[in-house]
């Protein structure tokens, strides 16, 4: 008899807390920080201030064309998961720039009823035309501002 | 007198030793699981010794699902839980268990992850897959167990998991870790139901 009443108190304790743990794992795909593109943003070379750009940017491995307003200061450029460098070309009115980076692709289920979500990592300059570039997030996650500034 | 004080020394020892039961059973929740058909095909066994207050227990399981909607992901292997119980039962030789213990819990397993994604450089076909994954966690248990009949025992075990680690992922990272649950979370709870045969030893 002790040991049903005392089984029984405990089991309904056990029971609520588990009810509570399971009801806590609620999540929706859109709060996957994960991206699967990296962040470049543009700055004056001179007086390091934000700078406003009208690039056309493309990469050597698509044949999309990543186009960008005249007003940005930042864009976002995907990168490909089949391949660890990637070459972006940034084409004005009057100047030509290219960005060589490296980085590994990583692919994770951030829910089983979400896409899998795919970021990058170790994110680095190989070679780049601009007079100065920085990085400033090895990863692609939506909490940082940037990947990549680049001074020209 | 001095013949029947010499027989009765070697039971003092025994005593002393405490072993009083031996526990071996199965998890019905992950059997009911299998059986009922929920894309998780699962089973798992225990042996429990009991000696002097405290249980030895060992589990072993094997564990394989699968996920799929856009993408297909299949991961499957093995698993094993070792580690001690101290029972709080007045009279732990009648088999009955409210136990607290820890375990040390390893995983084997492989995953794989097909899926075609388009992210700016036309579909692309994604096939990856992990071949030798292991990982290891630590557990907090809560154990009761009753008799229902004879020697035939029943209870459940409330298992907090922490302290996981996952050793041999590439470009896939694994969601799920056989005997621990998905890999949202650094810690997982989880719920067993044992069904169990007891052997006493005296």
């Amino acid at each position: 008899m002790y040991f049903c009443r005392l089984m029984s108190n405990r089991l309904l304790i056990i029971m609520s807390i588990c009810t509570l743990l399971g009801c806590s794992d609620i999540d929706n795909c859109t709060s996957d920080s994960n991206t699967s593109f990296m962040v470049v943003r543009f700055f004056d070379f001179e007086t390091k201030e934000s700078k406003k750009v009208g690039f056309r940017v493309s990469s050597t491995a698509s044949t999309d064309l990543f186009g960008l307003s005249t007003d940005s200061l930042v864009i976002g450029l995907p990168l490909d998961p089949l391949d660890s460098t990637g070459l972006f070309l940034f084409d004005s009115d009057t100047n030509d720039y290219f960005l060589r980076v490296r980085y590994d692709a990583s692919f994770s289920l951030f829910d089983s009823n979400c896409d899998p979500s795919l970021f990058f990592s170790g994110l680095d300059t190989l070679r780049s035309s601009f007079d100065s570039t920085a990085i400033i997030g090895t990863v692609t996650n939506r909490q940082l501002t940037a990947n990549f500034e680049v001074y020209f | 007198m001095s013949s029947f004080s010499q027989n009765e020394e070697p039971e003092v020892k025994r005593s002393k030793l405490g072993f009083h039961d031996l526990k071996v059973g199965v998890n019905l929740l992950r059997s009911g699981r299998t059986l009922l058909g929920s894309g998780k095909d699962t089973h798992e066994g225990e042996v429990a010794l009991g000696v002097n207050g405290w249980n030895y227990v060992f589990d072993f399981g094997t564990e394989k699902n699968e996920r799929s909607g856009s993408y297909t992901y299949e991961n499957k292997g093995t698993y094993f839980r070792v580690g001690v119980d101290r029972n709080f039962v007045q009279n732990p030789g009648k088999g009955n268990v409210l136990a607290l213990g820890l375990r040390y819990a390893r995983a084997g397993f492989e995953d794989q992850l097909i899926y075609t994604l388009n992210n700016g450089f036309g579909d692309q076909e994604i096939d990856l897959s992990n071949t030798d994954l292991k990982a290891r966690w630590f557990e907090l248990n809560f154990t009761l167990r009753g008799k229902i009949v004879s020697q035939l025992y029943t209870g459940f075990t409330l298992r907090w998991k922490f302290s996981r680690k996952v050793f041999g992922e590439e470009t896939l990272q694994t969601f799920d870790i056989p005997g621990f649950g998905n890999t949202k979370r650094e810690n997982a709870t989880s719920f067993d139901y044992y069904v169990m045969w007891r052997i006493p030893f005296k």
